[in-house]
């Protein structure tokens, strides 16, 4: 029972699922901004995911006898914006207003952010419980003879 | 009497069976790690070939030695393991959902499993413990 490799597997999970997290809290809070850092409206986040070989230590792979490809683990490639266009909301004194009274808004969806964020907690819950039941498998291999 | 010394046919058994499900407790944690992942399919680890085929005849405690690394093209194959025994098969789970990400992972049938395969891995290790504590209840009398 190659235990570090399991725990790996698991937390590669929890650390790509708490970082969808960040990024849906990002979007949640950023629902009203007008402005981000390069002065445009706030555009919605997401984490592009992906299946991943490289979780557990090359020595391993090299000691791996049974021949079988090793399970992926999953990584978080990189953060892209989406390419909606914002919205245009009619709020002619806002300060931000342009010559016609509209000020662009992020078109974040709140229940769309809802629903991935429940997605996210979801799956964290469950690589959680799967290391649970790897450190029980692990304390099970460590009783026999006892 | 002689079937009481260790490694016994059983304790061999039971070590086979733990040391297959400790892999296959990995190909289901790739599946639940990979839960999102969009493309990626979900995999299992079957292995009850391998442990039908420990019990059969011809497959000895003797490793079959070759006198090449590489086995001669003209030679009868022979199975994957050093004890002659059949390799798990990794296989691909059919898709059970309906999602357009091209992701086959069935959460609910992942963590069954899960929990199944540790179940199964918790008895095997009790019986592999019992027989020992048997061994040392013979030699202690």
């Amino acid at each position: 029972m190659e235990i570090e490799k399991a725990l790996a597997l698991s937390a590669s999970g929890l650390e790509v699922q708490r970082r969808r997290m960040n990024i849906i809290a990002s979007n949640l809070a950023n629902v009203n901004s007008t402005k981000s850092v390069n002065g445009a409206p706030y555009r919605r986040r997401d984490l592009l995911i992906r299946a991943d070989r490289t979780v557990s230590q090359p020595f391993g792979t090299l000691l791996n006898r049974s021949g079988l490809p090793e399970p992926p683990g999953v990584k978080s490639v990189k953060v892209v914006e989406d390419h909606r266009p914002p919205r245009q909301m009619y709020e002619p004194h806002h300060p931000e207003a342009n010559a016609d009274g509209y000020v662009l808004m992020p078109d974040i969806n709140t229940i769309e952010e809802m629903v991935n964020l429940i997605g996210a907690s979801r799956a964290y819950e469950a690589n959680v419980t799967a290391m649970t039941i790897t450190k029980t498998m692990a304390q099970r291999a460590l009783d026999i003879g006892r | 009497m002689s079937d009481l010394i260790p490694p016994t046919s059983t304790m061999k058994m039971l070590e086979r069976s733990l040391d297959l499900m400790a892999q296959r407790h990995q190909v289901l944690l790739g599946n639940v790690a990979n839960e999102e992942t969009p493309r990626f399919k979900a995999k299992d680890l079957e292995f009850q070939s391998v442990l039908a085929s420990i019990g059969k005849p011809g497959t000895g405690a003797l490793p079959v030695s070759t006198t090449d690394a590489a086995p001669h093209p003209r030679h009868l194959p022979l199975p994957g393991q050093a004890d002659g025994t059949s390799p798990p098969v990794l296989k691909e789970l059919p898709r059970t959902s309906f999602g357009l990400d091209g992701n086959t992972v069935s959460i609910e049938k992942t963590m069954a499993a899960l929990h199944d395969n540790s179940t199964l891995y918790s008895a095997a290790s009790q019986i592999l413990s019992r027989k020992f504590q048997g061994l040392l209840a013979a030699i202690r009398g």
